[in-house]
């Protein structure tokens, strides 16, 4: 009832290109990218300090062309994305309801946030042996890791989220009758909702991070290795090609997350 | 539910009522000893400090219990607090870690010399650079595009191209946690910049500034809030990235170490290690809240 | 509905009073209540031996210079918090003394300062609201019902809508609306319209009006804007600096319903320089307090 009709959103999209055509800022982000890959071609070519010890930007086409026909690069693609969704869901499964709990319960929170906050400054890296040591095998321990990554800041942005609602919220509720269930439920969730999909935003990334550098130190397949695989075995266009596509891959989680934010948040669509 | 409803409630007529109270403060220095003992004392007063106690004091006594006492599977082989304990505070440890061995000293100064460098070259570098594309748009035209395309390749993917790149690991391992800091250094000097209320540029235009003007007693003060927010975050992915920039690259820093420890089944000093880590990650971001409390004078006395 | 007439009276100009019924509930007694705050060992005394009656029906507006308790007093009697001394009835029922305290319910609806729609709901939603999670009315019920409200005080247009994308004017209205939907005994209303600008709150203020007199509810309104008070209230009760006690009372005798011909009527002028007087020493010695304004 409240959407808009579809033809509009076409229309308001063409318009977006329009005016992104019209603007200024979209050619001069153009010149500077491309001069950005000229440079690099260049550092090569003619032998810059640093640039000159990056593989060239036409080798890494030529070694992204075979990539993309290699089915095991995909088997990379795969085996990391299944380890940030797992770690990944398994910290919002965790996490939300958690976090919920103690932004909302005052004594479970001065029990339990101490503790968070004790183990948060240990970096997620630093996890890595340890949880090698706890779990049995590699797999599980990559994914704890990456588990603990998004945990930390999501418990962190959900606590933070849920205490500073604003009083007059709540009170409103009260006064209109609402339970302590409602107030739950229709306050506390809805307006903590930004909260926690800031700390899904970031929380992605750091699990990227994460994953990435587990699976060069410990694990032998995702694209964390594979980067790291092709440093080990002079293929070093491959390093570039890897990163290239972690950051692709980083780009689409956190696409999924933004989408997902709009459709859970209409009423912050305007502002 | 009900508890917190009440306290969130109190804390709004608090601060209805707390005004006059800060209004008498004004003309007090921001933190006396007299403020600091009442809070202390406030504290006290409340179930805060003991349930932090309990909190802490009871995930101890689990991690002990579960390691040491019962050794319950899975953590048949994680070192427990008595063993990592007496390692680090052991004259004579049994695998050289200790806060008696001048080994112990040098990891950790090796680690924060290499933040140091690294957090300094990506302030030195990020803060203007975040300045300047905040400042001159067409500045910012050229050089955000390619800034948003780098950003979504993680940090830690860098560290291979970084080992190519720089002769010696000691460079590369920098660099990898300078990345880690930069980035976060400059979008938020950038968001900053950007979340200056115009009226501002418009009053100090009006009062007859130049440009030069503008930048140093406009931008620079207006931007300082988020800078500190940014340099919060970048401090912590500076350790972040040396963590793993050590364990990859590194030779000696306590991410190496904690590699290392792992490798030789030394585990204790594998726990040291993260504990260390974690200690120095939280006093160096304290550091940077306390400095910029110092520069930002005019926001504490507003909250207070 | 008791609104019905609402529309009808919403056109500007004054017809004879509306018919209604005189108003049977929403007494208020406040005897002789004192309010303190001990946040972190600074000992405020907010209200200090305030006593008032508000019988039902009344629109009774009190003002008072910046933090001299008002809003402390209208917690009270919504029931956010206790009272230190004395007690406060709501016809003729124990709301709170030092031993007891009510909580807040739909029988006392507040209207907050800076407006508190929900800003994860449509504006039907917030409006459906109140008999939602009271169970009185199952959803279809009370979308129903709550279309009915908004059509009567002509907001239909804007039902789907979220508070983001409507005026400030237009969301007080909603709230206003929100509240009524749950037909309370009392309306406290925490200066609603400040921060609004001058055109825009005659509007809201007249809007206002013509609920009161479609309804008889009782109201009980702060403000510090002195013209909004005589405008609008029955009786205005002007408040001491802190602790807050009752320094005056004033009796509007401008006939209802009110329009913007009042003000410039030679009763309203004489009510203003009476309720001046009676505020402006307050406010000078809040002032000299080094109180701050709050935003």
């Amino acid at each position: 009832m409240s959407a808009p009709p579809k033809g509009s959103k076409n229309g308001s999209r063409r318009k977006k290109i329009a005016k992104l055509l019209k603007d200024r800022a979209t050619y001069r982000g153009c010149i500077a990218i491309i001069a950005v890959l000229v440079l690099w071609e260049a550092g090569s070519v003619l032998g810059l300090p640093i640039l000159k010890n990056i593989p060239s930007l036409s080798s890494v086409l030529v070694s992204f062309k075979e990539a993309v026909f290699d089915p095991a690069y995909y088997v990379s693609w795969k085996d990391s994305f299944m380890r940030i969704f797992l770690g990944f869901t398994l910290a919002l499964i965790i996490g939300i309801p958690l976090g919920l709990f103690m932004g909302t319960s005052r004594y479970i929170r001065e029990l339990t946030l101490p503790v968070f906050e004790v183990l948060r400054p240990i970096p997620p890296l630093a996890w890595v042996p340890a949880s090698a040591i706890f779990w049995p095998d590699v797999e599980m321990s990559v994914i704890f890791v990456t588990f603990l990554g998004a945990f930390f800041v999501l418990i962190l942005n959900i606590v933070g989220g849920a205490r500073s609602i604003d009083a007059r919220y709540i009170r409103a509720a009260v006064s209109l009758g609402a339970s302590r269930r409602d107030v739950f439920w229709r306050i506390v969730l809805p307006a903590t909702l930004p909260s926690i999909l800031v700390g899904m935003t970031v929380g992605i990334g750091v699990c990227w991070n994460t994953v990435v550098a587990a699976e060069m130190i410990a694990s032998r397949s995702g694209l964390g290795f594979l980067t790291w695989r092709s440093y080990v075995t002079f293929s070093y266009p491959m390093i570039v090609v890897g990163m290239i596509s972690i950051g692709i891959a980083g780009y689409i989680s956190s696409g999924i997350i933004r989408i997902l934010g709009a459709r859970l948040m209409p009423w912050l669509k305007t502002n | 539910m009900r508890p917190e409803l009440n306290e969130s409630v109190e804390a709004q007529s608090l601060a209805e009522q707390g005004m006059q109270a800060a209004s008498n403060v004004e003309e007090m220095p921001s933190l006396s000893w007299e403020m600091l003992l009442s809070r202390v004392k406030h504290a006290l007063g409340t179930s805060a400090p003991y349930l932090a106690l309990i909190g802490l004091v009871g995930s101890l006594l689990v991690w002990w219990l579960l390691s040491e006492v019962i050794k319950a599977p899975l953590w048949e082989k994680v070192p427990g607090p008595v063993a990592v304990a007496s390692e680090w505070f052991s004259r004579h440890p049994t695998f050289g870690m200790s806060i008696f061995t001048a080994d112990y000293y040098m990891h950790i100064w090796k680690s924060c010399w290499r933040v140091l460098q690294a957090f300094t070259l990506a302030t030195v570098l990020g803060v203007p650079l975040g300045l300047f594309m905040g400042w001159s748009k067409v500045f910012k035209d050229y050089s955000f595009p390619v800034f948003e395309t780098l950003r979504p390749i993680p940090m830690l993917s860098w560290v291979p191209l970084a080992i190519l790149m720089f002769p010696g690991r000691e460079a590369s391992v920098i660099y990898v946690t300078f990345l880690g800091a930069f980035f976060a250094t400059t979008l938020n000097t950038l968001l900053g910049v950007e979340s200056i209320d115009e009226v501002y540029f418009r009053a100090a235009r009006c009062l007859g500034s130049s440009q030069r003007q503008i930048f140093f007693r406009i931008i620079l003060p207006g931007a300082l809030p988020f800078i500190f927010t940014g340099l919060q975050i970048s401090i912590g992915y500076s350790w972040f990235c040396l963590v793993a920039g050590e364990m990859i690259a590194g030779e000696f820093g306590l991410g190496y170490l904690i590699w290392n420890a792992y490798m030789t089944v030394e585990y204790p000093v594998l726990v040291i290690a993260m504990i260390t880590l974690g200690f120095l990650g939280w006093f160096s971001s304290a550091l940077v809240r306390l400095a910029g409390r110092r520069l930002m004078q005019w926001q504490v006395r507003e909250i207070a | 509905m008791i609104l019905s007439q609402l529309i009808k009276n919403n056109g500007g100009a004054v017809a004879e009073k509306p018919a209604v019924s005189e108003a049977t509930t929403g007494k208020i007694s406040i005897r002789d209540v004192g309010i303190i705050y001990d946040p972190e060992g600074v000992h405020v005394v907010a209200v200090q031996n305030c006593s008032l009656e508000i019988p039902a029906g009344e629109f009774c507006v009190i003002v008072g210079p910046s933090g001299c308790g008002k809003t402390t007093l209208l917690n009270a009697i919504a029931g956010f918090h206790g009272v230190t001394s004395g007690e406060i009835y709501l016809d003729d029922e124990l709301l709170c003394s030092s031993e007891v305290t009510t909580d807040p319910g739909a029988d006392r609806i507040v209207v907050f300062q800076n407006g508190a729609l929900f800003p994860w709901n449509t504006v039907l939603e917030n409006v459906i609201y109140g008999p939602v999670v009271q169970g009185k009315m199952t959803r279809p019920e009370a979308r129903e019902a709550g279309h009915e409200m908004l059509l009567q005080m002509g907001l239909s247009g804007i039902s789907h809508s979220y508070p983001s994308e409507i005026s400030s004017g237009m969301r007080r209205r909603v709230e206003i609306a929100r509240a009524m939907m749950n037909d309370p005994k009392v309306l406290l209303l925490d200066e609603p319209f400040r921060a609004m600008d001058a055109l825009t709150k005659t509007v809201v203020q007249k809007y206002l009006l013509d609920v009161y007199d479609a309804s008889n509810k009782t109201v009980f309104f702060i403000t510090h804007d002195l013209e909004e008070a005589i405008f609008l209230g029955t009786r205005v009760y002007v408040m001491t600096t802190r602790p807050g006690q009752i320094k005056k009372v004033i009796n509007v005798d401008i006939p209802r319903p009110r329009d913007f011909r009042v003000l410039s009527s030679e009763i309203y002028r004489d009510l203003k320089e009476e309720v001046i007087e009676a505020v402006h020493e307050e406010a000078k010695k809040a002032f000299e307090a080094g109180e701050r304004e709050r935003a």
